[in-house]
């Protein structure tokens, strides 16, 4: 009955001093905007490193048994091309070539990585509109298209002439595809521009990737794949590709811990800030909480009033965070071309923890409350 | 008078009891060569409705007597009763139930700053179910009673000294309560809210029913009371009718 009054009670506590109200707020929402940016830059890590492989129109692929991750560059023979071709229920098998080659900015004369994509422009193998629009555009050597979310460091990012490895290309066109922690913006040539510009091995290819008659069955074509290829190379359904390049940069990766790390670390200074915050309004309400003590009130209601104003704090911080954290996020988006955004189930989470980092900081501010004693107070 | 006659229920003696009993009790605050014995073989007895007030110099064991009685600090032995409980056997939610049929008056006001003077003392009267009639209009009545009819809904940051510890004393008493114990309660208040407060404690005692046990060394109050008892170095020095 008696702890119905408890919220009411807690608001009117925390309503009363707006100016400490607004500078508690403003602590537990740094707290979580650290948790909510760590989450974002995590998401811009996974998202960016799957994106290129996310766009490939393909069934299966086939590559290097050593080539971890997807985007590491370990090439195989082309001949594995024609063996996976020669397998029960594969329709068609087409190269992709991958390199990292020089960008000169043509503004400011500085060179820039640059990820050039190779592909046999007659064959369609992107799932990007933009890139199977203008695909035939890639048949004349010396063309390319370059991603629209290549960073401004490239310099103009359009139609034009470009420099490559010190050869002239002609950009025909964009594509949205969006940078990772790796390079800072794609390029897609032809097969025949991008052994020009490398002038690499023509029998080797980055992988395979191959589509399935209609009636073929997915995990029976991949057994034979395995059976007849050699085994320096692997045949992956792309779904498992995505799952095992998703678990590689989640858990194989420092950056990913670290980003984790820098999560907890978010939580550990929000409950300190909160438990700061609790723990003085404790305090400098002693005496006044002692006398409810001495006039009946338990300290399982003196608890719940520490509680409901920890919860309080911790959604009052909340939603400046996120927005905030989404602001941030899109501008760190816009700047850089990274995917770095916020998940429903991100912001969910955060949610959560903010619950649950103001409820241990409320939990370790009872420790006053237990020490309460009304004894004191005549 | 707004405050209603109480049930005879109400009063603890109902079976012959004393609102009160303290029987040889000793108190000490700390052990070893660092124990200071405060009160030696206490004995006092008050009678329902009655109103005694306890004097005598600074460091005699008034407020630790009062504390004890008020079941704020914990007996270090027997003999202590209050409202037919043995007060050494009180734990938990029996203590806290036992907290709620007294009032207590401190020196400070211990007022919350977030509270209006109506708030402060609904926190009060919200510890109990049985306030017969509309708790509100109860509140604003004492309150009106004791002057303060106009600052309802100030917040102790608006009110003066005297109007701040005039609530304290609203919050006190809005439940009705069976035991008063109330130290210095006039201490910050001018000579007429004084004597409103005293009326009320007079009223309280006789009409409502409520012991009133209050520690004071202010001698222009002692013959508001029926009993006099002036304790010194932990001992009684004398107890008679005021």
């Amino acid at each position: 009955m008696r702890l119905r009054t408890a919220p009411i009670f807690s608001l009117r506590l925390l309503l009363h001093e707006r100016g400490r109200l607004l500078a508690s707020i403003g602590g537990i929402s740094f707290a979580l905007l650290l948790m909510l940016l760590q989450l974002g830059f995590r998401n811009a890590l996974l998202d960016s490193a799957l994106e290129l492989l996310k766009q490939l129109d393909a069934d299966i692929i086939v590559m290097s048994k050593e080539k971890r991750p997807f985007l590491q560059r370990d090439r195989m023979p082309k001949e594995r091309l024609y063996q996976a071709l020669s397998v029960e229920g594969v329709a068609s098998a087409h190269p992709l070539w991958l390199t990292l080659l020089h960008w000169k900015n043509l503004e400011d004369g500085t060179l820039r990585p640059i990820r050039v994509i190779g592909f046999d422009p007659d064959r369609p193998v992107f799932l990007i509109e933009d890139v199977e629009a203008a695909r035939r555009l890639l048949v004349r050597r010396g063309t390319a298209l370059i991603d629209a979310r290549s960073r401004k460091a490239y310099g103009r990012i359009g139609k034009g002439e470009a420099q490559v490895a010190q050869r002239r290309v002609e950009v025909v066109g964009t594509f949205p595809l969006g940078t990772d922690f790796e390079v800072d913006g794609n390029l897609i040539v032809s097969d025949e521009t991008w052994f020009d510009l490398t002038r690499s091995n023509q029998q080797l290819v980055e992988m395979a990737l191959l589509k399935l008659t209609p009636d073929a069955d997915r995990s029976e074509v991949l057994t034979r794949l395995q059976s007849v290829l050699p085994t320096d190379v692997r045949a992956f359904s792309k779904a498992q590709l995505v799952a095992r390049d998703l678990a590689y940069w989640k858990h194989g990766t420092p950056i990913s811990i670290i980003l984790l790390v820098g999560v907890g670390l978010g939580f550990a200074v929000g409950v300190v800030i909160c438990y700061q915050i609790l723990y003085t309004d404790v305090l400098d309400h002693l005496a006044e909480f002692a006398t409810l003590k001495a006039s009946g009130y338990g300290d399982r209601y003196i608890q719940c009033v520490v509680i409901v104003e920890a919860w309080v704090l911790s959604q009052f911080g909340f939603f400046p965070a996120v927005v905030l954290g989404w602001a941030l996020l899109g501008l760190l988006a816009m700047v850089s071309g990274l995917p770095a955004g916020l998940s429903g189930g991100n912001v969910l989470t955060v949610a959560l923890l903010s619950a649950g980092m103001c409820t241990a900081a409320g939990v370790l501010a009872l420790r006053k409350v237990r020490l309460l004693d009304p004894a004191e107070l005549f | 008078m707004s405050i209603p006659q109480p049930p005879s229920s109400r009063v603890p003696n109902a079976r012959g009891e004393s609102a009160i009993r303290v029987s040889g009790l000793d108190y000490a605050f700390g052990t070893g060569e660092a124990r200071k014995q405060v009160l030696f073989g206490i004995d006092l007895e008050l009678a329902p409705r009655e109103f005694a007030i306890m004097t005598g110099p600074s460091g005699s064991g008034k407020t630790t007597l009062l504390s004890l009685v008020g079941a704020l600090r914990r007996p270090q032995g027997e003999g202590l009763w209050a409202l037919g409980r043995d007060l050494a056997e009180l734990h938990g939610r029996a203590l806290e139930a036992f907290r709620t049929q007294l009032g207590f008056i401190f020196q400070l006001h211990n007022l919350f700053p977030a509270l209006t003077a109506f708030q402060s003392v609904q926190m009060a009267a919200d510890l109990r179910d049985d306030i017969p009639g509309d708790k509100d209009r109860r509140i604003s009545e004492l309150l009106g009673e004791l002057g303060l009819g106009e600052r309802l809904h100030y917040k102790p940051e608006k009110l003066s000294g005297g109007q701040r510890q005039r609530v304290a004393i609203a919050r006190a008493l809005v439940h009705r309560p069976l035991l008063l114990l109330a130290d210095e309660p006039t201490a910050a208040l001018d000579a007429d809210n004084t004597q409103i407060v005293l009326q009320l404690f007079r009223r309280l005692a006789h009409e409502e029913g409520t012991t009133i046990l209050m520690v004071t060394q202010d001698a222009r109050v002692f013959e508001t009371a029926d009993r006099l008892i002036n304790l010194v170095d932990g001992r009684i020095d004398s107890d008679s009718a005021a």
